[in-house]
């Protein structure tokens, strides 16, 4: 009897020194989440010369990437989805099943992915598919929306906070956050961050200028200047690098800084340089059409060219061509 | 066990006392060995990490603390029914305590029964611990798991009950670690089973098809039993029909896996 109220007494102490100890912690947690900063270079290098530090950056580093799935579950309510198989992908039928239309508010739209829970019609689990339906999260995900992505928000503050070299992040962050009521400026503070923290991502540009681009459509003020200074960014960065080094996002985040650099030139009023940095991007891309529809424009006389060319020294393409 | 020679009642009565006694036994020697202090302590340390989380606020991240809440307990709760059931039978024949068990009008089937009921009874224990631990927690922060939460724990409870069964079976064949070890892989790797079952069934031929369909069908899809996900993402309660065929699903398993573990336990020299 003695040992259980011993035992008892020594529980409440222990969860109460628990809690002590955490308040006491998150005094020195708080800063590090209000701003969230990242770490510097020489953190970054340090990270990779201690091996202890090293482990502790691996486990940042799984956090981030786990919570980058999370999100994706957030998305759809819990519903589990999956890349589908090649057999699926050539079953027209099934092929619709994870088709996502691209919602007002400009959720991602995907397709060639299929829920983990099988659809009624496909399902071979007679009675235990039904329970299974009934047990998980389950759509039918023909044409479905998605959930506010803003719910998503503080995931992805806490793994760029866990993180600060996980990209994506970033640059989908940024545009969540930016579409949030009066926090475009937020917005801009959050993809600046990711800039210090990643100077030489093409996708943290690419984003970067389209928020500033695009600045009227979060209820900011447009910054065409600045927006084409960091699409030549990224498209410098991306000239710099080795092509075939560059991944499926990347080409896409350079296209993307080619499209920008027209268009916040344009924007500007630069015409000239907006005409050269399209015939630039022409010989990246040789079929990008904003690039096109804007030499088109040109011809027919809807722009008067305002400035001299600034870009003749730009490098030229070194990159196949993807569309 | 003083109990079981106070005379011969109805047998119905007599057996249901004597799995009981042997089920209390069972939990009071667990209380005896503190094996519940392992779900305390585990409890404490979840409390102080929901506070550490609670500490960073929780706005915006409310279906986040749900998930991890919730994947907490799931864990804990499987990994101590396995920890729990894998040494009884084990125990019992290496402490050569179940002779005088057996010298008295107790069969295999009841102490195995019993032993099995034990268990499942400890895991709950252990399972409701977790449970209040992490509503507690939710509920310091201001957030509700909504009726559905009850539905999430029974179909726990059922889950325990094929959890404790397989590993009790699995005892009868293998020696404690081994039966750990494969329970545990078993038991966590039940949804990666259903969902690698799933995918590779539309791209095999005929014959494979219907040795995947044997396998789901026979093993224990422990993936069913888990509500956590619609916990976390507020969907709404299930139907009470998908509760009573779980049920029932739960139950045959449980039976067919303590069938086996009595057929190969009547005939093991002890």
């Amino acid at each position: 009897m003695k040992n259980n109220w011993l035992s008892s007494i020594f529980g409440v102490v222990g969860i109460a020194l628990c809690l002590a100890l955490n308040n006491r912690l998150a005094v020195n947690a708080r800063p590090e989440l209000a701003a969230p900063a990242g770490l510097t270079m020489s953190q970054q290098k340090k990270l990779e010369e201690v091996a202890a530090a090293s482990l502790f950056g691996q486990f940042r580093s799984n956090i981030a990437d786990f919570l980058w799935l999370k999100v994706d579950k957030y998305l759809h309510s819990g519903v589990d989805l999956r890349g589908m198989t090649e057999e699926e992908k050539r079953n027209e039928r099934i092929r619709q099943l994870g088709h996502a239309e691209k919602g007002k508010d400009g959720n991602r739209q995907h397709s060639s992915e299929t829920t983990v829970v099988l659809d009624k019609e496909t399902d071979w689990r007679g009675i235990l598919g039904d329970v299974e339906r009934d047990i998980k999260p389950y759509m039918d995900m023909r044409n479905h929306n998605h959930r506010d992505p803003k719910e998503a928000l503080p995931l992805f503050r806490l793994m760029t906070w866990s993180n600060p070299k996980f990209i994506p992040g970033y640059a989908t962050g940024a545009v969540m956050i930016a579409r949030e009521e009066k926090a475009f400026n937020e917005a801009i503070a959050f993809i600046q961050e990711g800039e210090n923290n990643n100077p030489e991502s093409i996708e943290i540009q690419a984003t970067f200028s389209y928020l500033l681009l695009r600045a009227n459509r979060f209820g900011g003020n447009g910054n065409f200047p600045a927006a084409a200074i960091h699409a030549d960014k990224g498209v410098r960065l991306g000239l710099a690098r080795d092509p075939s080094s560059l991944s499926t996002d990347e080409v896409e985040a350079l296209q993307d800084c080619v499209r920008w650099r027209v268009l916040a030139l344009r924007e500007s009023g630069e015409i000239e340089q907006a005409r050269q940095a399209a015939l630039q991007g022409l010989k990246m891309f040789p079929k990008d059409v904003v690039c096109r529809n804007f030499l088109e424009d040109l011809k027919q006389g809807e722009f008067s060219v305002k400035t001299p060319s600034s870009l003749k020294n730009a490098p030229d393409s070194r990159l196949t061509p993807t569309e | 066990m003083t109990k079981l020679s106070k005379g011969m009642p109805n047998p119905i009565l007599f057996r249901l006392s004597v799995w009981g006694a042997i089920a209390y036994t069972t939990l009071l020697e667990s209380i005896r060995r503190k094996d519940l202090w392992v779900a305390a302590i585990l409890a404490i340390v979840m409390i102080g990490a929901a506070s550490v989380i609670g500490q960073f606020g929780v706005r915006g991240l409310e279906m986040f603390l749900k998930d991890v809440t919730l994947s907490v307990v799931n864990l804990l709760s499987v990994v101590l029914a396995i920890l729990f059931s894998a040494r009884q039978m084990p125990e019992e024949i290496s402490r050569r305590t179940i002779y005088p068990l057996l010298a008295r009008p107790v069969s295999r089937f009841d102490i195995l029964f019993g032993k099995f009921l034990g268990a499942l009874a400890l895991s709950t224990v252990a399972l409701l611990v977790f449970a209040v631990v992490g509503w507690g927690a939710l509920f310091y922060f201001g957030l509700s798991v909504g009726e559905i939460f009850w539905q999430y724990l029974l179909l726990r409870f059922f889950s325990l009950a094929i959890i404790c069964a397989l590993t009790i079976c699995l005892s009868i064949f293998l020696t404690p670690p081994a039966t750990a070890t494969i329970a545990i892989l078993l038991a966590i790797g039940a949804s990666t089973f259903s969902t690698a079952v799933k995918m590779l069934h539309g791209s095999v031929g005929t014959g494979a098809q219907k040795m995947l369909e044997a396998a789901y069908f026979l093993l224990p899809q422990l993936d069913l039993f888990d509500l956590s996900r619609k916990v976390s993402y507020g969907w709404k309660p299930i139907s009470a029909t998908t509760i009573l065929i779980l049920l029932a699903y739960g139950a045959i398993h449980s039976a067919a896996l303590l069938t086996i573990a009595i057929l190969r336990f009547r005939r093991q020299a002890l």
